[in-house]
């Protein structure tokens, strides 16, 4: 069986005049954690919106575990929005609720510890939380899936550094054997360490990419100070 | 899939929904005393309150609709392995749902201001049969409500065709809307309406009995015909929207 969980084949995506994604191709081979890299702008969420199936019409091939994005690929994905996308209306144990009932690979227990790990509170409802609870809550339903592909997007961005440590250490402690991460982000100097994959997204193009030991040795530099070499104004 | 998409989207409004279809009947038990001081006063009031009700049963069900797939509730709704068209479906049957607990409860606060001012209403209401009246009301209502609420969702849908010119979105979402409302509810009234005026009436009439034996007639057909066009209009328009998220989708 192959080992390859996503791969992106010359991805491209307009929005009218304007093209966001320009050729994309990397793949996502299983137990890798994948830095998806770029500034604002850069196609990073776009992308990650046509991995989820959230946008349809789109040039190039995207295949998760063998499929093509859809409903069947959705059981094999765990997504964590850059926003809250829980409504806020539920009450944290509602939501694990809803997430066990939709999600076959849910693990309640794990899920249950997590609050408990992360100081949820599970009887409050989600508008009450604060941001940062918010953002805890959803990284905990997120993780207590048993998924193929966690796709990840801004984790740790818009946090303290305290909390970033705390979001880091769960995301570590709860993927398992066989599954992968692809993670985007802008902040690279606190997580680039768990990287084992990095690709650099330059206004919709692959800039740099390849194993995040193999680019230190190559560039003499650390994958922060590359970035911010790739990306200098 | 679709029994538990069901039951977040009842989850969401059961206890808004059923305290307006509260506030409905007691507004029905109470105005006949108002409307003592003032008939007209109380009749007034009713049909304030009839169209705030309204008006708030509609603001509710359409923002659920816009913030829960196309806001940033989008982003949960459209990763969970359902098929779009089942959440489609879901929003559509569960606003059917609430538009009907809503005509049911005015329903029986209209039961309650005929009540006050007739003695023998509750007589001629139940022995008599008319409670059958009230069944084509509610087939009447649902005939004009349920394809109404799949051209307002399909109008909602339709902003994201033109998704980064919101001008030119909102342009055509009206649009959409007021050709939409006014085919389904043409065509559903022509339907009555042809088939009242075709003579058929007569041959099809179901002949009724009170429980004290007296005989009389009861048309249904017009009703049913004009229904089954509104929901054909429904599930085009149901159709319309699924193929707008399933191609157009750009959440914000």
């Amino acid at each position: 069986m192959s080992d390859m969980l996503l791969e992106i084949k010359n991805v491209s995506k307009c929005y009218g005049e304007n093209e966001v994604l320009k050729d994309v191709s990397f793949s996502v081979q299983q137990d890798r954690i994948v830095g998806l890299l770029g500034p604002n702008g850069s196609g990073k969420t776009t992308l990650i919106k046509i991995v989820n199936g959230l946008l349809e019409n789109y040039f190039g091939k995207v295949s998760i575990c063998g499929k093509a994005p859809g409903v069947e690929t959705k059981s094999l994905v765990s997504y964590l929005p850059d926003r809250m996308a829980l409504p806020e209306w539920l009450t944290v144990s509602k939501a694990i609720r809803l997430f066990a009932d939709f999600f076959a690979d849910f693990d309640m227990e794990r899920a249950n510890t997590l609050l408990g790990t992360l100081d949820v509170s599970p009887n409050k409802r989600i508008g009450q939380l604060s941001k940062g609870m918010k953002e805890k809550l959803q990284l905990c339903l997120c993780m207590s899936r048993r998924a193929k592909l966690y796709v990840l997007d801004e984790p740790i961005a818009g946090v303290d550094p305290a909390a970033r440590d705390v979001i880091m250490s769960t995301i570590l402690n709860n993927f398992g054997e066989g599954s992968s991460i692809l993670m985007s982000t802008h902040i690279i100097s606190d997580v680039e360490h768990i990287f084992d994959d990095v690709v650099l997204l330059k206004e919709g193009r692959v800039e740099i990419m390849g194993d995040a030991e193999d680019l230190r040795r190559e560039h003499g530099k650390s994958i922060d100070q590359l970035f911010r070499e790739v990306f200098k104004c | 899939m679709l029994g538990k998409l069901l039951k977040l989207d009842i989850t969401f409004g059961w206890k808004k929904f059923l305290a307006l279809a509260g506030a409905v009947i007691l507004a029905g038990i109470i105005l006949p005393y108002l409307g003592k001081v003032a008939v007209f006063g109380g009749s007034l009031l009713l049909i304030i309150g009839v169209v705030v009700i309204g008006a708030l049963c509609v603001y509710t069900c359409v923002q659920y609709f816009r913030n829960n797939l196309f806001g940033s509730e989008g982003y949960l709704m459209f990763t969970l392995p359902v098929r779009s068209g089942s959440i489609v479906a879901s929003k559509l049957l569960t606003t059917v749902l609430w538009f009907n607990v809503m005509f049911c409860a005015a329903g029986v606060a209209l039961i309650f201001i005929l009540k006050y001012s007739s003695k023998e209403f509750i007589d001629v209401f139940f022995v008599d049969g008319r409670w059958k009246d009230v069944l084509q009301m509610l087939l009447f209502g649902n005939m004009i409500g349920i394809p109404v609420i799949a051209a307002v969702y399909l109008a909602v849908s339709s902003r994201n065709i033109t998704v980064r010119n919101r001008p030119l979105s909102g342009v055509i979402a009206v649009i959409i809307a007021v050709v939409c409302l006014w085919l389904a509810i043409r065509a559903s009234i022509w339907g009555v309406d042809a088939y009242t005026m075709s003579g058929l009436c007569d041959s099809l009439m179901m002949k009724m009995k009170t429980p004290q034996g007296n005989e009389f007639m009861f048309v249904w057909m017009p009703q049913l015909i004009g229904f089954a066009i509104s929901m054909v209009f429904t599930v085009v328009y149901g159709i319309l929207t699924n193929l707008i998220i399933k191609k157009r989708l750009n959440l914000k």
